[in-house]
């Protein structure tokens, strides 16, 4: 009866509240939502640490709980998870521009605190105990923090008084809402449901379920990073937050206000330190902070998890549950904070700092030792005043661990253990440093899969936009089935790697079947670069090429088939020998035997070869190689021609038979395309040229256009050297 | 004298990274990082003389005989490491082409050769063999004029190894030719001397006794070891007097090197060193100054018969072609000699495990340190595999061209490795379960774990190349001191090769075949994870990089 009083006056004074803020509107409509977190949480923690006594401690399994129905019990146990999650909802949802957390206070927390209006009574009695039913402060604290969240969840509705319909990938929510359930669990709740727990899942050194829990510890990190890191970053700023709050206030289950009356109950060890730093740098957003428990708390989490201190609890026991709600977080938040770039990777300044913030930690916690175990109280910081460590390395740790030394201050004999800890120190900072390293490395992995998924993504969508343009038809026929023998360069643009300067900008040039088409050019002005685009050895930044009405980016192999390519460098697989490199290529190109023969035989006439064809290519010169590399472009027959500076190395005759070639295999109707230094051959064999300067095209004209004004070579040598000429050259090419 | 040391600064700075120098900080730590190596390995020598006393010699002394063991093993790798080294460079190496057109005496850029060589043969001694000795003569109680002596006298003793090295490398490079001429001879001598190896190490191995206790035979092991030692000391008289020379010559108790036969010792080296190098000079020399205009043209002569030409598949193409060309390169060996000997490895390790009496503690360390040492080497020698695609140069870049997946041709070229990796792990669990009686099923398991992490340590090998690829510097040097994907491989190596014996460590006492269920499923998951990120760095990749 006292709890449907206080409670019911509450709640009207809560719809009345909500009523008359509903209508407020400009500054105060952020302000007064900020103002109305902080009260609620000023109400959370005060009903928090008000509790006195913990009788669900000594609940074990649901014939012990004080309530006369299993049912109502779990209820309530969902009830304490579902405020949980609507109290960080709602305390944080102000300060986060997140549409669905609006959502979430309109569908989930009133919801959540309608049900533990109703269940207030039964909660009051499982979590504080029968007695304190008789209007115990704790119970009103408890009334009025429920009266609060059902306002604060009511304002949502007031203001925003429809029905949302889902929208987008509204089961995402769901699983999400699951995870935050889940997470916020009181940790007692295990060992209230299922009791201890069998005896044979022991969680100690590295049996199968201790292995378990240590392959959880690697894994719940990656989900949380494979989940998070696509969303915002206020979105992923604020599941770390909420995640590090309501562990924490998993985890401080036990704690009430007489613990922070004796500091030697407090949680100074290293991991429970981290459990308030990470969330306290998530709200003040303190960098130097994190960067002490990124380096520090990470390794002893993880330390911790390896050699855990609690002594025989089973698998549900609260104390077992509490130990890796505690050291999960303290072990993956600090390097998620990092890998979701809410902090920055951390430069050797942040280690400075963090380690000078580790070097008054491990003092504060060596005075508080062994200023407190002279009070007669067993503490043991950071593991710093027992042989719980040394005990793990052997005799030798425990011999270093027993030489002590004693200082004595206004009456305490404050006892050290010198070595031991100095080492201690030496070490951790050590491990801190080396460790360092084993993280960048493992962002350097997700940020490379990450770029790599980016990636898999284009290259799906331009497939789908390929097959698009194809309209239905075969993805090996030509995008441009009326191209016929061409080569097309459209807005074809190349810039290196993350270098911010084009190689080659904007090039447009089409060259058709029949041509010997020059590409003349300075070295590095771009000649090899959009050759090198041609034959798909390196990606087109911007525009497109097509080879015979084939797209080169999209569909590469039709391209590729087209071509005939002679690199600048000769490149051949020298323990091979001519025959067997050639027959090689002509496999690729699916060259039928007889083809390929009299090809073959033709060329190897031509160019002289007939005694060392069948001697492996190591022992030809430069000239030989190079005849080798023309072959193997020309074995299929391709409709373009590409060669790269060819003649370099090549004897008078050799040229000669090259040049003959060219001509033969334009007049055939296909396009010769070939980048030279050696103006009078290109002025003697070509029909158009084309000019490259600091990656742009210069001009496009036939022989005869350019000898209208001037010889080639002059109108080459002014068009690279001379800007005036090399303007109006542009202008009129445009 | 200033074209020869123009000369050797030259070919120096080729072999060596001088970098340090143009920076006082790096040069600094350079000089700590020396000194400290040098300590280091003196502090281990120490550590290694005065454990042995504790281990095996009851007498508490070491016998001076080890030194003979242990110098001259370092002598005879030396020696051949000089011998190929020098064969190599002397007759058949580039730079011969360019050296012969500088305008010096042609005697200087032989000699110039030579002294890289007992430059590298002094730096060696430097960090190995002097360290030793002095960790040695610390141990004996010997410092002072002693370790000056040590010093002064591996200024000579390094020239030795090389000058024989420059002897021996004649016989060397007509073998050497010979075997190019006729390959078939070349494989059939490496296949036979393969075949002897195997069944030398079979048979030793087999020699070890069914039980071995080392607390009760410590007596026998002794006497067999020092027997062994005095044999040393017996039939390798050179090395022995050289060690005389080093360490001093016994009087009583003690050492002096202030002593008559100390310096006729010294004398006779000396002696030796004037011998080979007149041998050098009239034998190597001219061969040298022949070979010098001979070595890019003698071959072209070789007419081969004519061919026909013949059409294959895709994939049967990229498969004839990558398995010729891997033939016929050096790398070859590497994967072949580790691939045999993991086996032989596995049967001396469990050969020595049986006969020792373990607990079962013991035993599960045995099972785990068996699967360590059958995927470590080979993981350790994928190490080329990361260099695989850029040794093949600028014909990478031709790969691009084709017009077909590139995933066909990539894959092909590990496809030797793979099989016969799998092969030699086969065989190595098969030879361990005849050890520790695994059932069919456990053997199946075992292997296919094995296999994965093998197979999956192949792709990331494989991946670090295509992503960092070094065919430039391949192409222009033909080889890349400190190639990182080579680094990067071999710690991945060591790291997941010593994860997964940890973990089986942790997992036997589970039961045999639960861990083997296990450790198939890690390798499984190791292997479709690489094999899944190899194939998708292709696809996103592969013609950016």
């Amino acid at each position: 009866m006292q709890y449907l009083i206080t409670y019911g006056s509450l709640a009207i004074l809560a719809g009345v509240g909500a009523l008359l803020f509903k209508n407020e509107k400009g500054r105060n409509s952020t302000l007064i939502p900020k103002v109305l977190a902080f009260i609620f949480v000023a109400i959370y923690v005060a009903r928090y640490y008000f509790y006195v006594e913990y009788p669900i401690d000594n609940v074990f399994g649901l014939d012990q709980t004080p309530l006369s129905s299993k049912f109502v019990t779990v209820l309530v146990l969902l009830s304490v998870a579902f405020t949980q999650v609507s109290f960080c909802v709602l305390a944080l949802a102000p300060f986060y521009k997140i549409d669905f957390l609006k959502l979430f206070a309109k569908y989930f927390c009133l919801p959540a605190y309608i049900l533990a209006s109703v269940l207030v009574p039964h909660t009051v009695d499982l979590l504080m105990g029968p007695e304190f039913s008789d209007y115990g402060f704790s119970a009103i604290m408890h009334c009025i923090e429920v009266a609060f969240g059902l306002f604060l969840s009511l304002t949502y509705w007031l203001k925003d008084f429809k029905w949302n319909k889902p929208e987008g990938k509204w089961w995402l929510l769901i699983i999400a809402l699951f995870f935050m359930v889940l997470s916020s669990f009181p940790s007692y709740g295990l060992q209230v449901l299922f009791g201890r727990g069998p005896a044979a899942f022991v969680v100690d050194d590295f049996t199968s379920t201790h292995r378990m829990f240590l392959y959880a510890g690697f894994i719940i990190p990656v989900i949380i990073y494979f989940a998070l890191r696509e969303r915002d970053l206020e979105v992923r700023r604020f599941a770390m937050t909420f995640l590090s709050i309501t562990l924490l206030l998993s985890y401080c289950t036990r704690f009430k206000y007489t613990t922070f009356l004796q500091p030697w109950y407090w949680p100074l060890h290293l991991c429970n330190t981290a459990m308030f730093i990470v969330p306290v740098c998530l709200l003040l957003r303190a960098k130097k902070l994190f960067y002490f428990t990124y380096f520090i708390n990470v390794m002893g989490a993880f330390l911790a998890m390896i050699m855990p201190n609690y002594e025989e609890a089973r698998i549900f026991e609260w104390s077992l549950v509490n130990f890796w709600v505690n050291h999960y977080p303290a072990f993956f938040m600090p390097l998620l904070l990092v890998a979701l770039k809410i902090f920055e990777r951390p430069k050797i300044k942040q280690f400075y700092y963090s380690m000078a913030g580790f070097l008054f930690y491990f003092i504060v916690a060596l005075l508080a030792n062994a200023l407190f175990t002279s009070m007669g109280h067993d503490v043991d910081f950071f593991f710093l005043n027992s042989d719980f460590i040394p005990d793990k390395f052997g005799k030798w740790a425990e011999d270093l661990f027993k030489i002590t030394a004693s200082i004595n201050i206004a009456g305490h004999s404050l006892e050290f253990h010198p070595i031991y800890q100095l080492l201690f120190f030496i070490v951790y900072v050590g491990i801190a440093f080396g460790i360092w390293f084993v993280y960048s490395e493992f962002f350097i992995l997700a940020d490379a899969h990450y770029d790599m998924l980016v990636r898999k993504r284009k290259i799906r969508l331009d497939k789908l936009a390929l097959q698009a343009k194809l309209d239905g038809r075969s993805i090996e026929e030509p995008m441009n089935p009326d191209a016929g023998i061409k080569l097309e360069l459209k807005n074809f643009s190349k810039r290196y790697a993350t270098s911010k300067i084009y190689a080659v900008k904007n090039a447009c040039l089409t060259v058709n079947g029949g041509e010997i088409f020059g590409f003349l050019g300075p070295n590095g002005a771009g000649k090899s670069t959009i050759i090198k685009s041609i034959v798909g050895i390196q990606p087109i930044t911007e525009g497109a090429i097509e080879i015979c009405g084939f797209d080169c980016a999209t569909q590469p192999r039709s391209a590729k088939a087209q071509i005939g390519y002679v690199p600048d460098h000769y490149a051949l697989y020298e323990k091979l020998t001519g025959r067997e490199y050639i027959n090689y290529i002509a496999d690729i190109y699916d060259v039928s035997v007889e083809d390929r023969t009299a090809r073959i035989n033709e060329m190897v006439a031509l160019f002289e070869l007939e005694g060392s064809f069948d001697n492996s290519m190591k022992t030809y010169s430069h000239g030989m190689k190079q005849k080798i590399t023309i072959m193997a472009a020309l074995v299929h027959n391709p409709k373009l021609w590409i060669l790269d500076e060819p003649l370099t190395g090549l004897d008078p005759n050799s040229i000669f038979q090259v040049k003959e070639c060219m001509r033969r295999h334009a007049e055939a109707g296909n396009i010769v395309f070939f980048s030279s230094h050696i103006i009078d051959v290109v002025e003697r064999i070509c029909d158009r040229i084309a000019i490259i300067k600091k990656g742009n095209i210069m001009c496009c004209k036939t022989i005869a256009e350019v000898e209208e004004e001037c010889p080639l070579e002059e109108f080459y040598l002014k068009t690279i050297n001379d800007e005036e000429f090399a303007a109006k050259v542009l202008a009129s090419n445009k | 004298m200033k074209h020869l040391k123009a000369l050797v600064m030259m070919q120096l700075k080729d072999k060596l990274d001088f970098s340090f120098l143009s920076s006082k900080q790096r040069t600094i730590s350079k000089i700590v990082f020396t000194i400290l190596k040098f300590g280091i390995v003196t502090a281990v020598s120490y550590v290694v003389f005065m454990l042995l006393p504790m281990l095996l010699f009851t007498s508490g002394r070491v016998p001076p005989n080890i030194m003979v063991f242990i110098f001259g093993l370092i002598f005879i790798l030396s020696t051949i490491s000089c011998t190929v080294g020098l064969m190599k460079n002397l007759y058949f190496a580039d730079d011969n082409k360019v050296l012969i057109t500088f305008p010096v005496n042609a005697n200087m850029i032989f000699v110039s050769k030579l002294i890289i060589y007992y430059f590298f043969e002094l730096k060696r001694s430097l960090f190995l063999t002097i360290p030793i000795f002095l960790g040695y003569e610390v141990f004996s109680k010997m410092i002072g004029l002693h370790t000056v002596w040590l010093f002064i006298a591996f200024i000579f003793i390094s020239a030795l190894p090389v000058l024989i090295g420059a002897v021996l490398s004649i016989p060397a490079m007509f073998i050497y030719r010979f075997f190019r001429k006729v390959p078939v001879v070349k494989l059939l001598t490496y296949a036979a001397v393969a075949a002897a190896a195997v069944f030398a190490s079979v048979s030793l191995i087999s020699l070890i006794p069914d039980k071995i206790n080392l607390i009760e035979q410590r007596g026998t092991i002794e006497r067999m070891v020092l027997e062994g030692l005095k044999w040393c000391g017996d039939h390798v008289y050179p090395v022995n007097l050289l060690v005389s020379m080093l360490v001093g010559y016994p009087t009583g108790f003690e050492y002096s090197i202030l002593h008559l036969n100390v310096l006729l010792y010294f004398g006779i080296m000396v002696g030796i060193i004037v011998l080979l190098s007149a041998l050098v000079f009239f034998l190597s020399r001219p061969l040298f100054f022949g070979m010098m205009s001979k070595s890019f043209e003698f071959e072209k002569k070789l007419i081969s018969k004519t061919n026909p030409n013949k059409k294959r598949g895709v994939i049967a193409t990229f498969f004839k072609t990558e398995l010729s060309s891997l033939l016929r390169s050096g790398i070859t060996a590497t994967f072949i000699i580790m691939y045999l000997a993991v086996p032989v490895l596995i049967f001396l390790l469990n050969k020595v495990y049986v006969a020792m009496d373990t607990d079962t503690e013991g035993k599960y360390m045995t099972y785990s340190f068996n699967l360590l040492i059958m995927i470590l080497p080979l993981m350790a020698s994928n190490a080329v595999i990361a260099t695989l695609y850029s040794r093949d140069g600028r014909v990478s870049y031709l790969r691009k061209t084709f017009p077909l997946t590139p995933l066909i041709p990539l894959v092909i070229k590990v496809i030797p490795m793979l099989i016969c990796s799998a092969i030699s792990i086969i065989a190595s669990v098969i030879v361990f379960s005849r050890f520790v009686s695994l059932s069919g099923v456990e053997i199946t398991l075992l292997a296919i774990g094995l296999i994965g992490m093998q197979w999956g340590h192949v792709f990331f090998c494989a991946t670090a190349d295509l992503m960092n690829p070094q065919n430039e510097a391949y192409a222009t040097t033909g080889n890349v001191d400190d190639n990182p994907n080579e680094t990067s491989a071999t710690v991945m190596a060591f790291i997941a090769s010593a994860i997964y014996a940890f973990f089986s460590y942790v997992i036997i006492p589970e039961g045999v075949t639960t861990a083997c269920v296990k450790l198939c499923l890690i390798g499984i998951v190791f292997m479709v994870a690489l094999i899944y990120m190899f194939v998708t760095k292709i696809k996103v990749y592969f013609y950016e990089k």
